[in-house]
């Protein structure tokens, strides 16, 4: 990836039904979400880091790489900053929240909220695949992505049913801050399963084309 | 000792304070050369420059000792050599441009909310760890002392937090929280600003006490306030990063939050609900600790001190931030409100 020294990553959620699935959060109506350290992406062809135990979420979707940064990026000129687009995979584990009810007196819902963006900011619990250009993301739109876990296929939405397009989200986020080349905002899960702890191997079908990923 | 990182004639430096008076670091090794003694001064078998202040917290035990060997050189030739030496290597406060101390840490976490003040007259329950959120560290993001922050047309108000800066200096994962301490390797401050103005886009008409009733609230509640910390220039890191043998106790100094020299808030590390070892080792059990890695420990007051909507600021106007022992952080001004804005 062409990622910049001024390179940032956000995943957004609220966009697609799957977020309802893995975290109770229904669709929110401007681009929402949350800063991630880059270590919390796998290094291009290393698995994904699974826990020792407790439940895990595998999830799909689509992510945006910003081509040419900026800062106040009009509506009807975003879509030139787009380089591409990627598919998302993560394994998510919300068992913090069960290390949290060992120490707090009550699980609230801001605890709740706090362990869905620290299970993103997980090390290696996110990846990216190849990345595709805008016009066959224009295509793919509406064909359903599918996440592959051991023999088992689930089909998720299409990145048409999105919350926001591409445009959106830049015009959008540039409004506070400037975005740099290699910047990736993940629009958010499109599918999501929960997964036995032994899968070793996670595929995601979308924009015409699979991406696979080690689990270990 | 303290250490910070500016840039000179489009280049990043480290220069190091001593006695109050800024040094340059590669110009005080080159002055080694004009050194008229039979054994000159050695600092390290390669030159320093280039070298970033992360390089030197990567070599863990023998960066230290090049720096404390460079500190001693130069209190050497101020006492008992030729401080003539040393003409090349003195820099003015208010002449250079002053850098983060680490321009682009790999993570900028911070706590939002750790001392009792701020759970006040509020309903919830003070955190048993560290609850907080991570900002973009890019070169848009931090400014370094003196440096100018804008405050953006659109934002009616803004809140600025003087907040410890603790800086992690070796690589670590799942350390436990006896260990922890062993992983900083000193502390900066950060003055962290945000703007409530995001509310609304947040609630809308909705009441803010939904948050901690419906998850979906909590969440847009909870991004649009770590949106209006992404916003540019919105945490300003520095002076200089402080190394940890110099605070042997960073739970008793005094806590300053300026405007324009005038006292808005103060505080003490005292009130620090969620200390550094619990936080340093709860966040290693998530990612991989690495040198430059910049965690800050909230707001010591309430919660910070805020613009309103109704006061204008000037171009001489400034936030200032201090921590006893560490040092002063100021940042001036740019008020782009238009007037009869609220």
């Amino acid at each position: 990836m062409s990622h910049s020294i001024d390179s940032q990553y956000w995943v957004l959620v609220g966009t697609a039904q799957a977020s309802t699935d893995v975290w109770g959060i229904r669709r929110i109506s401007f681009p929402c979400g949350y800063s991630m350290p880059a270590a919390a992406y796998a290094k291009l062809g290393s698995p994904l880091q699974r826990p020792s135990d407790g439940e895990v979420w595998a999830i799909g979707g689509i992510a945006l790489e910003i081509g040419t940064g900026g800062k106040d990026i009009s509506i009807d000129k975003a879509a030139s900053h787009v380089a591409g687009y990627r598919p998302w995979i993560s394994l998510f584990y919300p068992n913090l929240l069960d290390e949290l009810q060992k120490i707090q007196h009550t699980i609230t819902v801001w605890d709740q909220g706090v362990s869905m963006f620290y299970g993103l900011w997980r090390e290696a619990c996110q990846t990216l695949g190849p990345k595709v250009s805008a016009d066959i993301m224009k295509e793919r739109l509406g064909d359903p992505v599918q996440l592959s876990v051991g023999t088992e296929t689930i089909r998720g939405e299409a990145p048409k049913a999105y919350e926001h397009d591409a445009a959106t989200i830049i015009h959008f986020m540039s409004q506070f801050m400037t975005l740099s080349a290699g910047d990736i905002y993940v629009i958010g899960p499109l599918v999501a399963q929960r997964i036995p702890l032994k899968v070793n191997r996670l595929t995601l079908s979308s924009l015409g084309s699979s991406y696979s990923v080690e689990v270990e | 000792m303290k250490i910070l990182t500016y840039r000179e004639s489009g280049q990043e430096k480290l220069a190091m304070v001593v006695d109050g008076l800024i040094y340059d670091l590669e110009s005080v090794c080159q002055s080694v050369q004009e050194v008229k003694v039979i054994t000159p001064p050695h600092f390290f078998d390669r030159a320093i420059a280039g070298f970033r202040l992360v390089d030197l917290m990567a070599m863990d035990e023998s960066g230290l000792r090049i720096l404390r060997r460079v500190e001693n050189y130069i209190r050497w030739v101020k006492t008992s050599g030729d401080p003539f030496l040393l003409r090349r290597a003195l820099r003015q406060e208010e002449h250079i441009e002053w850098l983060p101390p680490i321009p682009t840490p790999p993570v900028l976490f911070g706590i939002g909310g750790n001392s009792p003040l701020f759970f006040r007259n509020k309903s919830y329950q003070i955190p048993a760890y560290p609850r907080g959120f991570i900002r973009p560290t890019n070169s848009h993001a931090l400014l370094g002392h003196r440096s100018r922050v804008t405050i953006p047309t659109q934002y009616s108000t803004m809140r600025a937090s003087a907040e410890l800066g603790v800086v992690i200096g070796r690589a670590g994962r799942n350390i436990a929280p006896a260990n922890a301490m062993d992983y900083v390797w000193g502390y900066t401050l950060v003055n962290d600003m945000c703007s409530d103005a995001w509310k609304v886009v947040a609630l809308g008409d909705k009441d803010e006490s939904l948050m901690h009733k419906d998850l979906t609230i909590f969440t847009q509640r909870a991004a649009t306030s770590y949106f209006s910390r992404s916003t540019d220039g919105f945490a300003a890191v520095g002076p200089y990063v402080v190394t940890k043998e110099e605070v042997p106790d960073p739970y008793n100094l005094m806590v300053w939050n300026r405007l324009s020299g005038l006292p808005r808030e103060r505080g003490l590390t005292q009130a620090m609900v969620n200390g550094i070892d619990r936080t340093v080792s709860f966040l290693s059990r998530i990612f991989t600790l690495q040198p430059g890695m910049i965690f800050h420990m909230g707001t010591m007051g309430i919660d910070g001190y805020t613009i309103e909507a109704d006061m204008r600021l000037g171009c001489n106007d400034y936030f200032e931030i201090e921590y006893e022992g560490i040092g002063v952080l100021r940042n001036y001004i740019n008020d782009l409100r238009p007037k009869g804005c609220s």
